[in-house]
């Protein structure tokens, strides 16, 4: 019950402040837009296709890039970092009987739903204007694409937990954050499709995470993994979230010992 | 039964000091220099239950530190701290439900919600039944007389209601323990007298044990902890406090007319002397003999015999403790 009261209040505050989530929401479109104007603009002519990309999943993979970054990702690092920590708001969650963790996740869940809720208005106006948007008709393959954009947005979830948890031991700790936003935009497939990165590089980001959190539930849900890489996605997936948890829990026991409980 | 109970208690912090301008900031690239603050040094105390103890100094002195290692926020550096029988940084949920951690200038309610909100979220993370609950709000609501702006959003408030919405977030748990670290911050004097009353009032009507840091605590408390530096340097009751560092009465004399300063001597120390206005510390035990002879050889208007002021013995004790202050 008491999760679900934070919901709700979390949901009252996010309402309360919609106009700012909207702009928020237009700030991470514009890369994907821009992408998706040149891509359209200059490489992609009449029915030409690159290693199997086209003009109609080219722009799919940009439209749907716009939804996962509204759904999935989260940017709670900042907030842990700039509040919690630096100004001491994480003495009012270590004085009360509940999960830190959870409530963090709880008090996420409304921003991503309206956040989620403008990515399908523009996603739905721009798939009009431009007169393309594709994704798998198969309804296994989409029951998989929502199961890996679930782990997805829990690994995204817990991953910016950790990088905000380690404000607790660095202290100009922004530099860290914008050195993994640039991670972020080049292997979680932000700038263009991995598969159409060179071998080596698109090697790399499939050993990383961002590419788990992000890329594939796009390809998964554009019908370009079979059932088989869809489970294989899913154990990978699997894999980093009890990596993520098991460090999360780490540098909470051990963070914990070294808040100050600044600002007060 | 004492319900915290503190041994050896020290924290430390590691701070980076730097060079001042460009020419250290460079340094500092290369080698940085960190000195240990022991923020609290060696304190030990114990509170029993139902006990309302002030804890007293200045700024920096280690009180807010002390507070924080009690209510499981902060991890000791060394020592022992216990409170209800738990070990407070391992946050045990049972133990969280019975404490409560009041900060002047920190806020816990949802700033564009009526704080009834915020009450009813606590109704649920501290599992509070429903009878109970509306129990807690008619009492803290009648006592802070707060009922009328429960349901306007917070953003609203005025300070002072704001901290009595504080207090209720606070309190709605009914907590067995209470740490209060300046609850009167920035309130005005009538708002911190009500808030004053308030607290007594909680403490015999819940038998709460409150450890409370604050000014204008000593008509609130019968026991307070002096600390400085870190260090303990009083633990006891107000009475002792005034016995063993100001054995003395102060008697307030207004003169008819201008008397000799050397002639007022043999009545005891004279503190201060601004024609009209006299005031002797004379020793307790011979104050009311004092008093008798200042009526009989002095031209006196008016006279009062007062116990000595809270607030000079104890600076008085921070002079002693740290001369060069």
């Amino acid at each position: 019950m008491r999760y679900i009261k934070i919901f709700y209040l979390t949901s009252q505050h996010v309402l309360e402040y919609k106009a700012r989530s909207f702009v928020w929401f237009l700030i991470a479109l514009l890369n994907p837009l821009l992408l998706l104007l040149f891509w359209r603009g200059v490489t992609f002519t009449g029915t030409n296709h690159i290693k199997g990309w086209n003009i109609s999943t080219i722009t799919s993979y940009y439209l749907l890039i716009t939804l996962a970054n509204a759904f999935l990702t989260s940017h709670i690092n900042e907030d842990i970092a700039r509040d919690d920590v630096r100004k001491g708001e994480l003495s009012i969650y270590l004085l009360k009987p509940i999960s830190y963790f959870w409530k963090k996740f709880i008090e996420e869940i409304p921003y991503k739903v309206l956040q989620g809720c403008f990515g399908i208005i523009v996603t739905i106006i721009l798939s009009f204007l431009l007169g393309e948007f594709f994704i798998t008709n198969s309804i296994a393959i989409i029951v998989m694409a929502v199961l890996i954009s679930i782990f997805a947005m829990l690994m995204s979830f817990t991953f910016k937990m950790i990088l905000g948890l380690l404000s607790l031991w660095l202290i100009d700790i922004d530099g860290f954050f914008q050195l993994n936003e640039m991670f972020t935009l080049i292997f979680a497939g932000f700038v263009i499709p991995l598969y159409l990165f060179p071998p080596l590089l698109a090697n790399i980001a499939y050993v990383l995470p961002y590419s788990y959190m992000i890329y594939f539930p796009i390809i998964a849900l554009q019908g370009k993994l079979t059932i088989t890489e869809c489970l294989y996605v899913l154990g990978i997936q699997g894999i980093w979230l009890i990596l993520f948890f098991y460090s999360y829990k780490y540098l909470w026991i051990n963070g914990k010992k070294k808040y100050s409980g600044a600002g007060q | 039964m004492s319900i915290i109970n503190v041994k050896n208690l020290s924290k430390n912090y590691k701070v980076y000091k730097k060079e001042p301008g460009l020419r250290g900031s460079l340094k500092s690239l290369f080698s940085r220099k960190y000195e240990t603050v022991r923020a609290v040094n060696d304190i030990s105390f114990e509170i029993e239950e139902g006990e309302l103890v002030g804890f007293i100094g200045p700024n920096g002195a280690g009180k807010t530190t002390t507070l924080k290692c009690l209510s499981g926020l902060l991890y000791p550096s060394t020592g022992h701290v216990s409170v209800l029988g738990y070990t407070p940084f391992e946050r045990n949920y049972s133990f969280l439900k019975q404490i409560s951690l009041v900060m002047g200038q920190k806020n816990q309610l949802w700033w564009d919600l009526p704080g009834m909100e915020t009450l009813l979220l606590h109704k649920e993370i501290y599992e509070i039944p429903e009878k109970k609950f509306q129990e807690m709000v008619n009492d803290l609501s009648l006592i802070l007389d707060a009922k009328d702006f429960l349901t306007v959003p917070v953003r609203k408030l005025s300070l002072g209601q704001r901290m009595k919405m504080e207090l209720m977030a606070a309190l709605i748990h009914s907590p067995k323990v209470l740490f209060l670290d300046e609850p009167t911050i920035g309130l005005d004097v009538v708002m911190q007298k009500n808030l004053r009353e308030f607290v007594r009032e909680y403490n015999i009507r819940y038998k709460a044990t409150i450890l409370l840091t604050s000014h204008y605590i000593e008509e609130l408390c019968k026991r307070i902890i002096i600390i400085n530096h870190g260090k303990i340097l009083f633990d006891g009751l107000l009475e002792s406090l005034i016995k063993e560092h100001a054995p003395y009465k102060t008697i307030g004399v207004i003169l008819k007319e201008y008397v000799n300063p050397q002639k007022l001597e043999e009545f005891g120390e004279v503190k201060n002397f601004e024609f009209p206005k006299i005031t002797f510390n004379v020793p307790l035990k011979t104050s009311s003999k004092m008093a008798a002879k200042i009526l009989q050889k002095l031209p006196v208007q008016d006279v009062t015999i007062e116990d000595p002021d809270i607030e000079d013995i104890i600076r008085d004790i921070f002079n002693r403790a740290n001369p060069k202050a």
